[in-house]
């Protein structure tokens, strides 16, 4: 990917065919895609049910991404639950810059809908971006983002247990960008959920949509 | 599949420069209009504080008190509630609905072309986006404001010309610019060189408007800290407006929805008029031929903030100028025009007189108002015991009194915390499941963003009444 806004992509410059670094840049992407689909779990899970999400769920549905991917076999759906075609860290360099702790915000591109996930570590970050008055270009940079991905909309997964006021600062006016809140989906409205699919909720963030 | 790293550097996208505040220094001056001091103004701060005060005091400003038309709207409302047998209806009969009274749609208008018979209305599509709405705007001549390539398609497919319509959001995305260029949507804002650079490079004939940040200290909705360039970094925007041979054609601004101090309105005509010149005294830019005076117009005060419009007009844009005025009026047309009923589903007693009612709509739905304008609607009591209450405007109360015993929290029909309506409102009937709710004049900022999800639809017909006065 080469992003010509404002935007590019840091593995490129880094990419070697050394097999050992090949090993860890696997084991590195299933961190990442752990890191991201578990910010999805429900908060009542114990430990037990944590590992079985882990080596039943994740690794089974990844793998049979792979074999649709393989086998051409075209998904429609993309629905958040959905193994993502693409997963990003993204890093904000100019927000970074002004803070010691860096915190990355996860993003899932699913078909044509990038779903972009603030999570808790991005707290402090998050803060600073509403008090310095950079919400707009925070938001048009991820709109940006999402266009250069070629996607359609963009969903962006806000923590509920973020800074309600560093919420409530997004969520007035949102309309001025075409933005609107979504529902989450409430998992008793489905009723052929299975023992795996509960263990996962969107009901841990405020979601917004934004059509590109 | 894949899984990368990637770096964002949102300050690449736009500016997010910090600049000195100019709106507040002292307009009156000694020296000549030269290119770079601001115009000559007749009132300075003081003056201009006094002044707003005369017109305060002045009694042929003072607003009327509002009057709906209660009987066409009740009659509504009782005529759709009466068809609803609770015990056959079809999923969907007893959602909530609006009522739309097209009389005050034209009572507004007639009423804009009196109090502001230079300046060509732009209605915010944002504010409201119903295609009836919409189309009996057109037909009054009103154009139209767009915020983003969702709402210029509304527009379009309503057979309306492009023309009529302004881009007005001074940062767009790329994709935005693109569609607006395919489709012939000429006229946009900018406030920033990043946004320019975008423009220059999708829709290079666009006819640009620099949108400058204004004092809205006093607004209910607070747009400078989104959108707007300070008046020291308009040197720059010009200069590069300049060097990319873009077509700029005027100067916008936004004193902010629900402004309470109109003196900003006076400082954001001063400051368009100084743009206005150094375009054309120090950048050599060829004559501005548009002012787009904004929005944040709301029926109380209109007659006051449209005096302090056409004094500023008067001072700095004269009818000899040849400028054209437009502005992106939304609320002033939206708000008085709908009334909001709603059906009680539910309802826990948290004590004898204290109680939890659910509703059939909320914050993901019509009343997101709430959460993106700041509003606090005005729940009414219009049916309850078999009997319709529409005339009671004291059936409500947002504090305890002793005509109003029954203290509720009113909560949407969703699990969420989030979906509240008034944490605390007083009724003096003690309502129960099945009866209803209005709310008058929420008519802005409602139905706009409704979503509608897992087959829950959250778009609600719409009643319209006094089609054909």
């Amino acid at each position: 990917m080469d992003f010509q806004i404002g935007m590019r992509d840091i593995y490129n410059n880094n990419n070697n065919n050394n097999k050992i670094q090949t090993q860890q840049l696997m084991e590195f992407y299933w961190d990442i895609i752990l890191l991201i689909e578990s910010q999805f779990l429900s908060k009542e899970i114990t430990y037990n049910q944590f590992k079985q999400f882990r080596k039943f769920y994740l690794i089974n549905n990844v793998s049979t991404k792979l074999n649709n991917i393989t086998n051409s076999t075209k998904l429609i759906s993309s629905h958040w639950r959905s193994i993502a075609d693409n997963y990003n860290l993204l890093y904000f360099n100019n927000i970074h810059n002004t803070t010691t702790q860096h915190c990355f915000v996860y993003s899932k591109q699913i078909n044509q809908s990038l779903n972009i996930i603030i999570p808790l570590t991005f707290t402090k970050q998050f803060h600073n971006i509403i008090q310095n008055n950079n919400l707009k270009n925070w938001l048009i940079s991820l709109l940006e983002l999402t266009d250069k991905l070629n996607c359609l909309d963009l969903k962006l997964y806000l923590h509920r247990d973020l800074n309600w006021n560093d919420i409530n600062s997004v969520l007035k006016n949102l309309n001025w960008i075409s933005g609107k809140i979504i529902m989450n989906d409430n998992n008793d409205h489905f009723n052929d959920l299975n023992l795996d699919d509960s263990l996962l909720t969107d009901e841990n963030f405020l979601i917004l949509q934004f059509d590109i | 599949m894949a899984t990368t790293t990637t770096l964002i550097n949102s300050e690449a996208c736009s500016s997010t420069t910090t600049l000195t505040d100019l709106t507040n220094v002292n307009i009156v001056s000694n020296e000549q209009n030269t290119i770079d001091s601001k115009p000559v103004a007749i009132f300075d701060d003081e003056k201009l504080a006094i002044l707003l005060e005369d017109i305060k005091k002045d009694p042929s400003l003072t607003p009327l008190p509002h009057v709906s038309d209660h009987a066409q709207i009740y009659n509504a409302l009782k005529t759709r509630i009466k068809s609803i047998n609770d015990d056959t209806c079809a999923p969907g009969e007893e959602n909530s609905f609006f009522v739309c009274d097209i009389n005050e749609l034209r009572n507004l208008y007639k009423n804009w072309c009196t109090e502001l018979p230079r300046i060509q209305p732009h209605y915010a599509v944002k504010c409201n986006p119903q295609h009836e709405l919409i189309k009996i705007l057109a037909s009054f001549g009103v154009n139209f404001d767009c915020a983003s390539k969702v709402e210029i398609d509304t527009i379009l497919k309503l057979g309306i010309s492009p023309e009529r319509i302004v881009f007005a959001n001074p940062c767009k995305v790329g994709s935005h610019i693109r569609f607006a260029e395919q489709n012939g949507v000429e006229m946009t804002m900018f406030d920033n060189v990043e946004e320019l650079h975008k423009i220059k490079k999708f829709h290079p004939n666009a006819k640009l408007f620099l949108r400058i940040a204004t004092d809205d200290s006093t607004a209910q909705c607070r747009l400078s800290t989104k959108f707007g360039a300070h008046l020291s970094a308009v040197p720059e925007l010009l200069e590069t407006v300049k060097d990319l041979q873009l077509n700029l054609v005027g100067v916008s601004f936004h004193v902010g929805s629900g402004a309470s101090d109109f003196g900003s309105l006076y400082k954001a005509v001063r400051d368009s008029r100084w743009v206005f010149d150094i375009a054309v005294n120090k950048f050599e830019l060829p004559p501005l031929k548009t002012l787009d005076v904004g929005g944040g117009f709301q029926l109380a005060s209109f007659k006051e903030s449209s005096k302090i419009l056409r004094l500023s007009l008067e001072e700095f844009f004269p009818e000899s100028t040849g400028v054209n005025i437009i502005a992106e009026p939304g609320r002033y047309f939206a708000e008085t025009t709908l009334t909001l009923a709603t059906h009680i589903i539910a309802k826990r007693k948290v004590n004898e007189d204290e109680a939890m009612i659910y509703i059939n709509d909320g914050v993901y739905g019509n009343l997101n108002c709430i959460l993106f304008d700041h509003q606090e609607p005005t729940p009414r009591i219009l049916y309850h015991n078999d009997q319709f209450h529409y005339d009671d405007f004291q059936s409500t109360s947002a504090l305890s009194t002793p005509n109003h015993p029954y203290k509720v929290s009113i909560w949407g029909p969703t699990c969420d915390g989030l979906d509240c309506i008034t944490k605390e409102y007083y009724m003096n009937r003690d309502l129960v499941v099945g009866d209803w709710l209005y709310f008058p004049n929420l008519g802005a900022y409602t139905s706009s963003a409704a979503t509608p999800f897992n087959g829950f639809d959250q778009h609600v017909d719409t009643i319209f009444i006094n089609q054909d006065l």
